[in-house]
């Protein structure tokens, strides 16, 4: 009887893998604690504690949002909802959550986030903004608590807010400020990576051949372009768009399928770049110190 | 192969073509740390000569790396024109960084939309891109007189410009610690522009015209006139002027609004009311 190809060998045992480390779908880290206590204060903080205020609290001028103008007695807010006073004035924040995608919190409360007093952090919010997004996505929480490397993204400047809207978005149920690919393998399009590429150099996937744009090469042989232009997977493919337990990001396990199944990557960082485990082709590594032409060699 | 063999492959490619292998993305590790030692390059500059990377005469060397076409790239050198400008008078010497892939009629556009005056040198081959780790654009570097590495400041919306200055006095001796206040300013941050932060004003304006402020109507309504120019502001004042019967100022206002915006029904409508 003939021998089956090595090929047909190799592809039933990562096959076999597979099936062994099918998980769960949707890890948790999506998990939303919709019963978790607000963090968001309404009451305004002790004298000189704050470093910004509400224009209307600002002026004493109570009367502006409570029944009475009185500021010792205020009572209640003279709509008959939270989010219906405050776009009384911020009628801008009306159109914006009229856009088909909304943040929950949004719709239930400005006050779930902001002080609508005063605070100490930007645009009012009750709380650091990290800490007060977390306070509702546990499972987030989690996720970065075991992690070692975080996008610089969710650490700098706007920090969830660079890459969400926490208010509403027209296209995006996961409320991303820009197109990035849900799916796991698509046709490479610039524009449909504008997220990515809004601070990332697109560069550093369309050539082919670079020994400055990325440490992801063997040798000048783009290893991003070989995977997501030519290769078709999507950034999410390989790595984790907040935090991971491995360098430059890369998933522990990568997801594959329709059904949420995960499988390890075995990515391992290396003195002269990197090296993957034997999962979607034969345990490969990388060599970006030395300058030649040639792709991955096999382990 | 036999056939049979293949399609079978074939089968199981797609369950196993599940993922890449490792990547080498732009995190932070790749960036050169504070403290690296910068070869002062010779760069071509845009306008064909050829220009040095930094100065030893500056306190500090500002430059800043920048790509065309990004939104992130034209708002940042928005920022950084100021910056410059203001620092003018300063030991400071400014150049800005491109790609030599990138068209040279797009960096002149983006140069004179942006109205930077530092000269743009031209990275041949993105090398000093890769050996400082840039990844990310736009992207401010600053050094010291020795040429060495203080900051890699990626771009934050709202505050560039402030982080930038307070880095660049800090070296050369006007501010604090480099990055000590960092933090501080970039909380100062704020996400909406200013024709809509006007109109929040606006709005309370209006408020405070209806429960009958209108001392308290005109100063909110002068409050957006600070931010921006929007005619809704000078409609509101106009009533608010009329309400306390100062008919020159409420004309004035109405006048006002409609030479920003003369189809502003509510001013033209409320125009020689005031008597």
């Amino acid at each position: 009887m003939d021998q089956p190809p090595k090929a047909i060998v190799g592809a039933v045992f990562v096959a076999l893998v597979l099936v062994a480390n099918r998980t769960s779908a949707a890890p948790t880290r999506a998990e939303v604690n919709t019963t978790a206590p607000r963090r968001a204060r309404l009451a305004p903080l002790a004298p000189n504690d704050a470093t910004r205020s509400h224009a209307p609290y600002e002026s004493g001028r109570c009367g502006l949002c409570h029944v009475n103008k009185d500021a010792s007695k205020p009572g209640p807010i003279r709509h008959a909802s939270v989010n219906e006073q405050c776009f009384e004035c911020h009628d801008d924040m009306r159109d914006v959550m009229s856009r088909k995608y909304k943040h929950a919190a949004a719709v239930k409360a400005c006050t779930e986030c902001h002080n609508a007093h005063d605070s100490i952090e930007p645009a009012l919010l009750s709380g650091e903004m990290v800490e007060l997004c977390l306070s509702c996505h546990v499972g987030m929480r989690r996720e970065l608590a075991k992690s070692k490397t975080r996008h610089e993204a969710l650490t700098k400047d706007r920090k969830c807010s660079n890459c969400h809207n926490p208010h509403a978005v027209s296209y995006d149920v996961r409320l991303l400020v820009a197109e990035f690919p849900a799916e796991l393998s698509a046709p490479y399009e610039p524009a449909r990576y504008a997220l990515c590429f809004g601070c990332h150099n697109e560069k550093m996937v369309a050539v082919e051949r670079t020994t400055t744009l990325t440490g992801f090469r063997a040798g000048s042989r783009n290893l991003h372009y070989a995977h997501v232009n030519r290769g078709r997977h999507t950034c999410r493919v390989c790595h984790e768009v907040h935090a991971s337990r491995r360098d430059h990001e890369i998933r522990e396990r990568a997801p594959y399928g329709a059904k949420g199944s995960t499988i390890e990557l075995g990515y391992r960082r290396l003195s002269s770049g990197g090296s993957c485990a034997k999962v979607c082709h034969d345990a490969r590594k990388y060599d970006n110190k030395t300058l030649t032409s040639a792709g991955p060699a096999r382990e | 192969m036999r056939p049979a063999a293949r399609v079978t492959m074939r089968r199981l490619s797609l369950p196993i073509a599940v993922s890449l292998l490792a990547a080498t993305p732009l995190t932070a590790k790749a960036r050169a740390e504070p403290g690296t030692s910068i070869e002062n390059l010779e760069l071509k500059t845009l306008a064909g000569a050829k220009e040095r990377l930094l100065s030893a005469k500056a306190k500090a060397n500002v430059f800043v790396f920048f790509r065309t076409k990004q939104q992130r790239s034209i708002d940042g050198l928005m920022q950084l024109a100021a910056c410059e400008k203001e620092l003018a008078a300063r030991s400071t010497y400014w150049t800005a960084i491109v790609s030599s892939s990138e068209a040279t009629a797009d960096v002149q556009s983006v140069v004179e939309q942006t109205g930077i005056q530092m000269p743009v040198l031209i990275d041949e081959g993105d090398v000093l891109y890769g050996r400082l780790g840039v990844r990310l654009h736009p992207m401010v570097a600053i050094a010291n007189a020795s040429f060495n590495l203080v900051a890699l400041e990626p771009y934050r919306k709202g505050d560039y410009c402030e982080i930038i200055k307070m880095r660049t006095k800090a070296l050369i001796g006007e501010g604090d610690v480099a990055g000590k206040g960092a933090a501080s300013v970039r909380s100062q941050s704020s996400g909406a522009d200013p024709a809509t932060k006007a109109m929040r004003d606006v709005n309370m304006a209006r408020r405070l015209l209806e429960i009958g402020q209108y001392n308290d109507s005109v100063k909110f309504a002068q409050r957006a006139l600070a931010v921006a120019p929007v005619s809704a502001a000078y409609t509101v004042m106009g009533h608010a002027y009329a309400k306390l019967g100062r008919c020159a100022e409420s004309e004035k206002a109405f006048s006002d609004a409609l030479k920003l915006d003369p189809k502003d029904p509510d001013a033209a409508a409320a125009q020689g009311s005031c008597k």
